[in-house]
């Protein structure tokens, strides 16, 4: 305690903000007192059980079984992981924290809490985890004043609307939203790789660099926020939905492989390693069922189009990016498993605990995976689809047999759960799936997926 | 009885289809509703008044096919789902039909209450114990022996509604004059409940 005392006095810290995400990905937390947040350090900060139970519009969301820490706006507790304190601005800390109960156990749900234990399985096998993710959002010229007050819509992407993907020839204030955010990401200290312009008109690529499970979802749940407020303090607005028109939609893929000591364990000299193969022999039995965690809004599903980027198919080849899972194979340190379902708005604590899942799920039982696609993914006679809808894919992850021992069967309940209130306030809400995006979807997901 | 009348969604229904294919396979349980559904022939759409949703109802050869939105060149007739379903004024003789068999008659409040305990009993998070008071026949029944009860309290048409899968969601019950004793837990639970209910799944 002394030490963190000190760390606070060496970087005038008045405040911390706590962090962590919900089940929808949106970043949520407390500024607390300097005080306040010494004092209750070890035992962790109270927060109401809605916090796993609400919607994204507030609306408790009731039809599912309730664990048995949730109960009557019980409280759970954020106990923050100092290993993630950072100065987030002049004066003000952060730090990411886990959720738990009373009682002390881990809360059964929270995003964070299955990584770092799906995170502690790959380390029982003698593994560790390498991860990356890609970060896709749209930034519009708009500030989120004005974007509010035209429902979302009509809006002017940053950057022009002419040219394709990593044009350089932007104009200043796009570059100008980039550099800040690159500003922002080094002076909090989240290890970043690259950006760049993307397919559609407004959207960017941020990279956060590789590095454990944890700590890239760490970066990823940070990074977003960084863009975000870089956004609002340059009168600008980005959003993260998977598809916000009828332009190209946007995506997280998360590149990820395992290592031993001797070096990278999906490594071989000619092909998959056998560490890779069963990785991915788990991996494709639980892609049905994983993407109802992968594409979990509405709105995630409109992105499915193919030959637009996308995979369509549950399938995954060599150097293939027209497969959901791209295998990069013959180089030491770059061979890795790329999967490419996941929409720009998942949550990617939770995208990275149920693909570590699975893949330790093969390697654990040797399974061998199917065989590798060669040759383009999209529109074939005899591709096994990705679910198309969010209540496709939470059948299907309601007959997965894979993801309840790798997350929970809790988990896996709870989820979809919350799945299907989401599908049944779409269509009771004013949501029509024949329409194009809807002012339901916008309005819902723009600023929080 | 109803076995024998063919009621098909779609697949990945949506909550309307999924409820109108409920109340039309109530309606195949009474005799009189069950030969008016299977005598028709002909197209209706619908579309609620409530909110964006919309379905099409193929009726053919003793059965229907039920799908979302409206086909092409049929015109929709508003729909208003509440508690019952009510179409606007039609001269339509196939869609006043409709109406019909989208209303078929409510259970009494203790048939009700007994179906969709059965329909929920044993399922994960679903209370052990139900115990149904109805205040205006001033009577009660108690569904599993000595498990803690969850209470629901109201008038019979109201019990009888929310127990028969009527409105949108349990939470219409309570608008309509049910109330409860019991946890939040246990109020989720009521919720799922009676979304399998209304959605037949």
């Amino acid at each position: 305690m002394d030490e963190l005392d000190r760390w606070l006095d060496e970087h005038g810290i008045t405040s911390v903000e706590i962090q962590a995400t919900d089940l929808d990905g949106t970043f949520i937390g407390k500024t607390l007192s300097r005080g306040k947040f010494l004092g209750g350090v070890e035992q962790g900060f109270a927060f109401a059980d809605v916090v796993f139970g609400n919607d994204l519009s507030s609306t408790p969301i009731l039809g599912i079984p309730f664990p048995s820490w949730r109960g009557e706006l019980a409280d759970i507790f954020l106990r923050p992981d100092l290993g993630t304190l950072v100065v987030w601005k002049p004066g003000k800390a952060a730090v990411i924290g886990d959720f738990w109960t009373q009682d002390g156990t881990p809360v059964s749900v929270c995003p964070r809490n299955l990584l770092r234990r799906v995170d502690a399985d790959a380390k029982q096998l003698g593994f560790t985890v390498d991860t990356a993710i890609e970060i896709e959002a749209t930034v519009f010229e708009e500030s989120v004043r004005e974007a509010r007050a035209k429902g979302y819509e009509n809006l002017t992407p940053l950057g022009g609307t002419s040219g394709g993907a990593y044009v350089l020839a932007k104009d200043a204030d796009w570059r100008a939203y980039l550099e800040r955010v690159e500003e922002r990401l080094r002076a909090i200290g989240i290890d970043w790789e690259a950006w760049n312009d993307e397919a559609a008109a407004g959207q960017i690529e941020v990279n956060v660099a590789m590095g454990g499970a944890v700590e890239v979802a760490d970066r990823w749940a940070r990074c977003r926020q960084v863009m975000r407020e870089v956004a609002h303090e340059l009168g600008r607005t980005v959003t993260f939905m998977a598809k916000w028109s009828d332009a190209w939609g946007q995506a997280s893929h998360l590149n990820l492989s395992l290592a031993t000591p001797d070096g990278n364990a999906f490594y071989s000299p000619d092909g998959p390693s056998d560490v890779m193969s069963r990785f991915i022999g788990g991996v494709m039995p639980a892609m049905a069922g994983t993407t109802s965690i992968a594409l979990p809004f509405i709105t995630s599903y409109r992105r499915l189009i193919p030959a637009e980027g996308p995979p369509t198919t549950i399938s995954w080849g060599v150097g293939n990016k027209t497969t959901a899972v791209r295998a990069v194979v013959d180089h030491p340190k770059q061979s890795r498993i790329e999967y490419r379902v996941p929409g720009s708005d998942a949550n990617m604590y939770l995208v990275t605990a149920a693909v570590l899942g699975a893949g330790l799920f093969g390697v654990r039982n040797e399974l061998e995976p199917p065989t590798a696609l060669t040759g383009m993914a999209w529109f074939r006679p005899d591709g096994e689809p990705i679910p198309a809808s969010i209540t496709q894919a939470a059948s299907a992850l309601e007959a997965d047999k894979i993801l309840p021992e790798a997350l929970g069967a809790e988990f896996v309940g709870y989820w979809i759960g919350t799945r299907l209130s989401e599908w049944l306030s779409f269509h009771t809400g004013g949501g029509d799936p024949d329409a194009g995006i809807t002012p339901w979807e916008r309005n819902r997901y723009f600023e929080l997926a | 009885m109803s076995g024998a009348v063919r009621i098909e969604v779609e697949a990945d229904p949506t909550p309307l289809v999924l409820s109108l294919a409920r109340a039309l396979r109530e309606s195949a349980a009474v005799p009189e509703l069950r030969d008016l559904l299977t005598g028709l022939t002909g197209t209706v759409a619908l579309r609620s008044q409530l909110d964006a949703q919309a379905a099409t109802l193929l009726f053919a050869e003793g059965g229907v096919d039920i799908h979302h939105g409206v086909d092409e060149g049929v015109e929709a007739i508003p729909l208003v789902p509440y508690s019952d379903y009510a179409l606007a004024e039609t001269p339509d003789e196939l869609a006043s039909a409709v109406e019909t068999l989208l209303n078929p008659p409510v259970p009494a409040w203790r048939d009700a209450a007994a179906s969709f305990w059965a329909a929920n009993q044993g399922s994960y998070g679903f209370p052990e114990g139900l115990r149904v008071v109805c205040q205006t026949e001033e009577e009660e029944i108690r569904f599993g022996e000595d498990a803690p009860a969850y209470e629901v309290h109201g008038p019979a048409d109201a019990l009888a509604a929310a127990f028969s899968g009527r409105g949108e969601t349990f939470l219409f019950a309570i608008a309509t004059g049910v109330t409860v004793v019991g946890s939040v837990a246990h109020l989720s639970a009521m919720c799922g409940a009676h979304w399998k209910v209304r959605f037949g799944v």
